[in-house]
């Protein structure tokens, strides 16, 4: 599917992750910056877990900024498909008012 | 969608909505400050530790005021993400980054503030971060995030051990709290007695009775001497487990050290043995209830009073350590007359309990002005005085003297005006002065009597 709009998902609070999609021209591919205090770590296995998402929604192109702040594979998961759907406008919300 | 999904899609809306309140901060112009707990696992909160958190949040909240960091807005609400604290930062000329660094320190400075999570954001939204990359609460030996995505420790074994640290906490924190309440009252209650003028031929503010070697000074020597005590032996009490013949030494250990420091405060002068040892055993008796009924019972604490006392009148046909009054009386008089202090513990402080405390009961004592708390403690006392057997006296005098100071002491309570009363009371005043006698155990007695009062009106469920 194709990403339309910009869209975000996720908080800062401590376990969570802030998750921002937005547009990018086709064939661009999937561009995803990550900040995790885990980055040396876990940050392999975080980019997976956001892969499979998109993997998911079939996404091909996008740009995907996360700021995690210690979130497990569920909350990622949780947070990346729903900043997904917003921006696919398939769930409520696009910006957090 | 299984279960663990929906608790999950539970707490991320919990904080979707505490992100948008701090948001809400934000977009008003000020900076904002969270405090919540770091519960690992599902439900992120019980009854302790939102017990827990009130605890902390009423700590912080003082922290914040000792450091003048003014608050505004605040916020508390309890969500699937557990209990949450949220409040707007009133700016003056410090940083955000000090501000942030103060919280950092109340966390570290606080023995459970790894369970801590207190966050900053500033006045555009962006939270401080103080860049430390914290230990886990659990094995202590690597980053917190690092256990937690490689979950090197099960949910069950962190929260068990979480568990642990906060009930073990609250109790502590209980136990502090209850002693110094108890040792507040103790004080509070000698104070009130020695401070009631006039007194029978005691020592009070305005004279010192029949006594030529004290005055109202030394009995405020001996009494700022002795408070410090109190604490120790309520805790004594709050952590009582032995045996109960185990109670009476360890109450007399604290007690022996409060008797030197009263004689060294008075160069030598017995101004309060008979306090030390009625309000030590009456502290005891108060905080082991307490801790071990969660609440206070008068009926309870006067027959646990009666058997850890079951020894005390026993132990002076066998020792001869004591050469208090009550001794020498009840080698004259026997225990039942000549008993002191000692029978009345003996017996649960049932005079206190029967001739004192109802006069006192019905009215709250701290509410009453000046005038009114003069005269419901003189009635307090000179029914203490007709309905006991005051070895003070006895040691001075004889049979005859303590029951004619009976029979006044009555005679006062049974007035039928205001001005036969005062008239009455002249007359005990004068029999007290001419016969040289001073009702000190009946004294001690009222103090024993307005603690129980105030103990029996506190709230311990609070605590």
């Amino acid at each position: 599917m194709v990403i339309k709009q910009q869209a975000q998902a996720g908080t800062f609070e401590s376990s969570d992750m802030l998750v921002l999609v937005e547009p990018v021209s086709e064939g661009t591919g999937r561009v995803i910056e990550l900040h995790s205090p885990v980055m040396v770590q876990f940050g392999k296995s975080i980019k997976e877990e956001i892969n499979n998402a998109l993997d998911e929604y079939e996404i091909k192109d996008v740009r995907l900024i996360c700021n995690d702040k210690g979130a497990l594979s569920a909350t990622i998961s949780a947070r990346v498909e729903t900043a997904i759907r917003r921006a696919l406008q398939i769930q409520d919300g696009v910006l957090p008012s | 969608m299984d279960n663990t999904d929906e608790i999950l899609k539970r707490i991320l809306f919990a904080k979707d909505s505490r992100s948008l309140l701090k948001k809400r901060l934000k977009d008003e112009g000020f900076a904002s400050l969270s405090l919540s707990l770091n519960i690992a696992g599902y439900p992120k909160t019980t009854k302790e530790i939102a017990t827990f958190f009130f605890l902390i949040l009423e700590q912080f909240k003082i922290f914040l005021l000792a450091n003048r960091i003014e608050i505004a807005n605040e916020y508390n609400q309890l969500d699937e993400a557990g209990n949450f604290f949220l409040c707007s930062i009133i700016p003056d000329n410090r940083t955000i980054h000090s501000i942030k660094q103060l919280c950092e320190d109340f966390e570290d400075h606080h023995e459970l503030g790894r369970i801590i999570d207190i966050d900053v954001a500033d006045s555009e939204g962006n939270y401080i971060s103080s860049g430390k990359n914290k230990l886990c609460i659990y094995c202590g030996s690597y980053s917190a995030l690092e256990c937690m995505r490689s979950k090197n420790h099960s949910y069950e074994d962190i929260r068990k051990y979480i568990f642990e640290k906060i009930e073990s906490y609250l109790i502590v924190q209980k136990r502090d709290k209850v002693c110094s309440q108890l040792a507040s009252l103790a004080s509070r209650a000698i104070l009130y007695e020695i401070s009631l003028t006039p007194k029978p031929g005691l020592v009070d503010f305005s004279s010192s009775g029949v006594h030529k070697d004290m005055d109202f000074h030394s009995f405020i020597d001996s009494t700022a001497a002795i408070i410090p005590y109190f604490f120790k032996i309520a805790e004594k009490g709050f952590q009582f487990t032995q045996p109960l013949s185990y109670a009476l030494p360890m109450i007399r250990e604290t007690g022996l050290v409060m008797e030197n420091e009263m004689f060294k405060v008075t160069k030598g002068v017995n101004t309060q043995k008979g306090i030390i040892f009625l309000m030590g055993v009456a502290v005891f008796s108060s905080a082991f209830q307490i801790s071990s009924k969660g609440s206070f019972s008068l009926a309870e604490f006067s027959d646990f009073t009666k058997e850890i006392g079951l020894d005390v009148l026993n132990e002076l046909d066998i020792k001869n350590f004591d050469t208090t009054h009550g001794k020498i009386c009840v080698e004259k008089y026997g225990k039942s007359v000549g008993g002191g202090a000692r029978q009345e513990v003996a017996n649960g402080f049932s005079t206190a309990i029967v001739y004192g405390l109802p006069i006192l009961d019905g009215c709250k004592l701290e509410k009453l002005n000046s005038s009114e708390k003069h005269t419901i403690l003189l009635n307090t006392l000179t029914s203490l005085i007709a309905n006991s057997n005051d070895t003070n006296v006895l040691y001075r005098s004889n049979l005859i003297v303590l029951e004619e100071l009976k029979k006044l002491a009555s005679n006062t309570l049974n007035s039928l005006s205001e001005e036969e009363k005062r008239h009455n009371f002249e007359i005990l005043e004068e029999f007290c002065l001419k016969k040289k006698i001073s009702p000190g155990g009946s004294a001690d007695l009222l103090a024993i009597t307005i603690f129980l009062h105030f103990v029996k009106k506190t709230n311990y469920h609070d605590c």
